[in-house]
């Protein structure tokens, strides 16, 4: 027997619990073996030590704390079953209260579908667009500004220089 | 136990049927409380106060072992005769009475772990002495003893609550709850050669953390 298959021995061995003749064979290999032999002796130790934890005693009111529980426990569970009962003793048939059911999960769909987050997001697309669009006008314009004999002969600007003119 | 002692009779336990005397037959075969767990099925009311009886005290220390608080324990383990009760009418004695019952206690044990539900009402280890009021054993120690004693049961403790969770249940369900192989793996939802291993690992972790107590006690 290798150590290895010793390791697996080791607890029932030390619990008394292998055949006379696995028990001989973990015998042989712990002779030969002081690692293992020192790890079977140390798991009884442990053991020993382990009887020092003491248990604790229960409270005493441990049997009628769970009396209250259970008859709680009793009660809703009465309510629900008279809620499952109700309902299905109401004056629809099956096929009828299926639908509804179907209609108010699809309301509810609907519902959790629309969010004020999505409308604001699709409100500032549409406003990032239309900046967007006036930036591109803008563009399209700076070069007929600029252009001076185009201005010169536009004639709202020729009307507003005699106006000033005419002026006293 | 001897089915004399419980007077069961198949006419009080509505167990004359094919499928309940069937029941009754395998709860023979699996261990006295399964049958004593059918005459809770059947409506037996009082049974189910002798199995709480029978079990609470070996339940509240398993998880007060496990969590290592006894106001917590004490919550679990009627969390545990909760879901007992309210599993009556669906029982089937498919393994020992006792095995089920642990796997239950396992269950709210791992998940209150788990979910550090207990972290809340956490008792410092080192007040946990006071526990000792309650405890089982009334010796009468010099103040020395006592102390000496409280020192190696708190680190004995404390080496218990650094394993893994699942070490630990395999630990106590072997050491305390006196559980084969076979019921602590249905208990932990395991193979056996997975509990030996928890096992191995458990006993080779506590003996490295325990070395310093071995040599002195007697």
């Amino acid at each position: 027997m290798k150590c290895k298959e010793a390791e697996g021995f080791l607890i029932p061995y030390m619990d008394e619990k292998l055949a006379p003749r696995e028990r001989a064979e973990v015998d042989l290999h712990l002779r030969a073996c002081s690692s293992c032999a020192e790890r079977a002796k140390g798991f009884t130790e442990v053991s020993g030590l382990l009887d020092a934890w003491e248990g604790i005693e229960p409270s005493p009111f441990f049997n009628a704390r769970l009396e209250r529980r259970i008859e709680q426990d009793a009660v809703s569970a009465g309510w629900l079953a008279g809620l499952g009962s109700a309902l299905r003793n109401l004056p629809l048939g099956r096929p009828a209260f299926a639908t509804a059911m179907v209609a108010v999960i699809f309301l509810a769909v609907v519902l959790v579908g629309y969010s004020p987050s999505t409308g604001e997001s699709l409100a500032g697309r549409e406003q990032q667009q239309m900046v967007a669009s006036m930036a591109i006008e803008m563009d399209e314009l700076v070069p007929v500004l600029e252009d001076w004999e185009l201005l010169r002969n536009f004639e709202v600007l020729q009307e507003l220089s005699i106006a000033s003119v005419s002026q006293p | 136990m001897p089915l004399g002692e419980l007077d069961i009779s198949l006419k009080d336990r509505n167990l004359s049927g094919g499928s309940g005397f069937r029941d009754y037959m395998e709860a023979v075969t699996a261990g006295s409380d399964a049958e004593v767990m059918l005459r809770v099925k059947g409506g037996d009311e009082s049974s189910f106060a002798y199995l709480l009886t029978k079990h609470r005290d070996p339940v509240v220390n398993y998880l007060y072992r496990m969590v290592q608080n006894a106001a917590v324990a004490e919550e679990l383990a009627q969390e545990v005769f909760l879901r007992v009760y309210r599993a009556r009418a669906s029982y089937v004695p498919t393994a020992k009475f006792t095995t089920w019952l642990y796997r239950i206690a396992t269950h709210v044990a791992l998940n209150s772990l788990r979910n550090g539900r207990h972290a809340r009402n956490e008792t410092p280890l080192e007040e946990l002495a006071g526990e000792k009021a309650r405890g089982v054993r009334d010796p009468s120690p010099t103040v020395e003893e006592n102390l000496v004693a409280e020192t190696r049961a708190l680190e004995i403790r404390r080496a218990v609550q650094s394993l893994p969770d699942k070490q630990r249940a395999a630990v106590i369900l072997h050491k305390y709850q006196d559980l084969d192989y076979g019921q602590i793996a249905q208990s932990l939802e395991c193979s056996q050669s997975a509990v030996k291993s928890l096992l191995f690992r458990a006993y080779e972790t506590l003996r490295e953390r325990l070395a310093h107590m071995a040599g002195g006690r007697s």
